[in-house]
């Protein structure tokens, strides 16, 4: 019995084990020199530098910030935009990330309409965790509740400290299994538009346009077809793009 | 109905046909032939084969039907439409095509294309298509790189010219051309020059491309190849010829009003340039060297120059010239910072200026000047590096009003209200380290070691759930405690009686074995012990439907118990290893079954 769990542990371990095709020292020289480049003002070569780390297989948040700097000084905003936001997924509290991540988003987009104090409530909530932490946040938070039955049951917890502490519990829960399904919702097949480009009927050249998406906008890619991506606004519009104009998160 | 029956009737006697025919024999490279493979008297659905013709690409356009009835003769046909596209000058054979009908074997005549150069003179035409033969539709389109040097310095400006050359062939759709600049900084291009050049005698559509590059590492580099995809204009037949019609971009109105061609798609690639990347000279490089190459120039204004005390001052430098102004850092004020408050700067690019905006604050009124500014450069023109100094420039301070409030942010510590802090925003700089390097994508949540902590989190939280009710229902329901329990005992008790055969102690081994039997149905019937006899075991509505054999089990071990007592020569050791088989059968029996 020993021996078969020895076992499972060992295939588990294995089956979550894997390798980057670069070393983490090397991926450090090469940031170190993508900075040299960045700050004598080459930004190409910063470019190219940061890019084969990620093609390296290692990513960081300040990798794709640094990288998101330097498309938006090479005046690629929609690519600068989609490197902040990969960035936020892993460093989401850096003030400096959120702030060159506005930046450029006000730099191009049209002032979208002002949202309510609910929507700005639950976008300051998700923005603030990154995936990774809300699962985190949940799992814990059920850990403690369970815990909190047991201590209830086995040690004779006063039934109005239980409550209390459950209540608490709960409405922690709620919070975060809310965010969690929103921030994932919002993530699933989310992708950046990189040039400003026509969103049309057809996945058809000479269809009619439907409406115009700008650089940088957000979008969720729904299906491919060949060189065309249907997409869906936030607003709920759909419509057919061609697939180089955007690029998955 | 009548057209019909006339189908029918005379329908047979039409005899089966199979014919090929050009619309044109002599066309100009650039245009197609229409070819049309025409059967007639038989029903024929599907496209006929061509065999493949060497640099002809063959394009099928669909099929068309015709019926006709003339004098009360009815005649059929269907006619299957190819286009032929040649991708050089020359004559070429479309061979004998073969196709079977209603099983027989019908074949073409072959057919000869004459194609010829469409930029040679008719005076010249045959001699020259003679020459030219070989010549293809990619010898007649090309794209070029061209640089004026193939040595220069790093970060030196190096103006490109990729020039699309065409002769005699219309093309739309025009792609900017994309380069490969590894190791070098690209400029945008700009709207691009459109004009014509004669090369050898024939004119050519030539439109050009012209941006600058700055290599930004020394050593052997490879500029390019330049790329493009176009759409060339096919005209089908020699209605139109397309090279009479207009110039290098096709007229879309045109086209449309005079039946157009159609549209071919091309992808070009061009030469490669080799450029030799030196360093820039160690001799000569000034300590405040601002990494600018090229032929660069340097003014330095302020304004206002009469001010109070706390008053701002807006500096602006800038770098103007040819060459590479990215690469050139501006001037390093910080000797200002002992008479001037330094706010951040603001660096911005407008047309071929770069220019730097900061603010300068006097702290005293005995601030007379601001000091000399250097901008060091290397000129590539002279090949020398160049220093230009610009100031002092003379400024007049003058002291606050008595009463008057200080407007300076961080002047001795005193905050006063007034200058604007933040003058513009830009992103925040990079970062200095890489953070923690993970690979990429690889996120807990996503591991299969995370999903098999919260299985067994979830499944000892059950277990331990359904361990405290179990202990609590034990204490408090007696019925069920005692029901759960008589196994348990059964099993001690049988244990202490398999030890009494052993040791062969008859009286001892029937009193433990009918105790532990009379404890077991006890507990398992609910009933006080001294009550369980056969007669209320069997009349317990639990035994309802328990087999005779168990009944007659227990009858058996109940009565050698008895017989013990007064005849225990006639009990062996055979005979009490069968009551406690007896005795495991009935346990055995009522745990599988009586719940």
């Amino acid at each position: 019995m020993k021996k078969i769990i020895f076992l499972i542990s060992f295939v588990l371990m294995l089956s979550s084990v894997s390798f980057a095709d670069m070393n983490k020292q090397e991926a450090s020289s090469i940031f170190d020199r993508a900075n040299t480049a960045y700050q004598q003002g080459n930004y190409t070569e910063a470019i190219d530098q940061y890019e084969s780390i990620l093609a390296g297989g290692l990513e960081s948040g300040p990798v794709y910030y640094n990288l998101g700097n330097s498309y938006f000084r090479k005046g690629r905003a929609g690519k600068a935009i989609l490197n902040y936001e990969r960035a936020r997924e892993l460093t989401p509290r850096d003030r400096d990330l959120n702030f060159n991540y506005k930046h450029a988003k006000k730099q191009i987009l049209s002032e979208a309409g002002s949202s309510g104090f609910i929507q700005k409530l639950v976008a300051s909530h998700t923005s603030f965790y990154s995936i990774s932490e809300m699962v985190v946040c949940v799992t814990t938070l059920f850990l403690l509740a369970g815990a909190l039955i047991l201590f209830s049951l086995y040690l004779k917890w006063p039934m109005r400290l239980v409550i209390n502490i459950g209540i608490v519990l709960d409405i922690l829960l709620i919070i975060h299994i809310g965010g969690l399904v929103i921030k994932s919702q919002d993530m699933n097949n989310a992708a950046i538009i990189l040039e400003t480009t026509a969103a049309k009927f057809e996945p058809r050249e000479d269809s009619t346009t439907h409406y115009k998406l700008e650089e940088g906008a957000k979008a969720k890619i729904v299906k491919t077809e060949g060189d065309w991506v249907k997409i869906k606004r936030p607003d709920g519009k759909l419509g057919w793009v061609f697939k180089q104009a955007l690029e998955p998160i | 109905m009548l057209f019909l029956t006339l189908l029918v009737t005379t329908g047979f006697a039409q005899e089966v046909g199979f014919y090929a025919q050009v619309n044109s024999d002599k066309i100009t490279l650039g245009e197609a032939v229409r070819l049309q493979l025409t059967v007639e008297g038989a029903d024929v659905d599907q496209p006929i084969e061509i065999p493949a013709i060497e640099d002809i690409e063959t394009q099928y356009l669909g099929i068309s039907s015709n019926v006709s009835i003339v004098n009360g003769k009815y005649s059929s046909s269907k006619t299957f439409n190819y286009q032929l596209f040649p991708l050089k000058t020359g004559v070429y054979q479309i061979p004998s095509i073969e196709t079977d009908i209603n099983g027989k074997t019908y074949s073409t005549r072959a057919i000869l294309i004459d194609v010829k150069d469409s930029t040679a003179p008719p005076t010249q035409a045959v001699s020259q298509a003679q020459q030219q033969e070989e010549a293809g539709i990619k010898d007649r389109v090309f794209l070029v790189v061209k640089v004026p040097k193939n040595e220069v310095y790093v970060n030196e400006p190096l103006p490109v010219k990729i020039m699309l050359i065409a002769g005699g062939l219309n093309l739309s759709d025009i792609q900017y051309p994309e380069m490969d600049t590894t190791g070098f900084v690209m400029g945008n291009f700009p709207k691009p020059a459109q004009y014509e050049q004669m090369i050898n005698g024939v004119v050519h559509n030539i439109l050009e491309f012209d941006t600058v590059i700055y290599p930004t590492r020394t050593g052997e580099l490879l500029l390019g190849p330049a790329t493009t995809r176009a759409n060339l204009i096919v005209q089908a037949g020699s209605r139109f010829p397309s090279q009479r019609m207009n110039g290098l971009f096709q007229d879309e109105f045109f086209r449309s009003v005079f039946g157009g061609g159609q549209r071919k798609a091309i992808a070009l690639t061009s030469n490669e340039e080799k450029i030799t990347v030196r360093p820039l000279p160690e001799d000569g490089k000034p300590a405040n060297f601002s990494g600018g190459v090229g032929n660069l120039n340097f003014k330095v204004e302020a304004s206002p120059t009469n001010v109070k005390v706390g008053d701002p001052i807006t500096l602006r430098m800038s770098i103007l010239g040819s060459g590479n102004k990215q690469s050139a850092r501006f001037p390093d004020l910080t000797d200002l910072e002992k008479d001037f408050k330094l706010y951040e700067p603001q660096i911005k690019d407008e047309g071929s200026e770069r220019y730097l905006e900061q603010v300068i604050i006097p702290k005293r009124a005995d601030v007379t000047e601001i000091p000399k500014i250097q901008f060091s450069f290397f000129n590539v023109d002279i090949q020398q590096y160049q220093t230009i100094a610009r100031g002092p420039i003379d400024i007049t301070v003058k002291d606050l009003e008595p009463g008057e409030r200080l407007n300076v942010v961080g002047l001795n510590n005193q905050t006063v209200a007034g200058a604007e802090e933040s003058l513009g925003e830009d992103i925040v700089f990079i970062k200095d380290a890489p953070g923690q390097l993970i690979k990429k994508g690889a996120r807990f949540y996503k591991n299969a070691l995370f999903y098999v902590f919260v299985a067994i989190s979830f499944a000892a939280w059950v277990f331990l759930l359904i361990y405290y009710q179990q202990t609590q229902r034990l204490q408090t329901d007696a019925v069920y405690a005692k029901r759960m329990m008589a196994p348990k005992k059964a099993k001690k008790g049988l244990l202490q009686a398999r030890k009494f055969i052993d040791e062969n102690k008859k009286q001892e081994f029937y009193d433990t074995l009918f105790k532990t039997l009379q404890h077991y149905l006890g507990n398992k019937l609910h009933l006080p012990i001294g009550t369980v006899t056969l007669q209320t075991i069997k009349s317990h509505k639990k035994f309802d439907g328990v087999d005779k054999d168990i009944i007659e089990s227990i009858r058996h071990i109940f009565e050698e118990s008895d017989l013990v007592r007064y005849a225990a020569g006639q009990i062996t050791e055979e005979t009490m290893n069968n009551s406690f088989a007896h005795a495991e059968r009935v346990i055995d029996y009522l745990e599988r079954n009586m719940k």
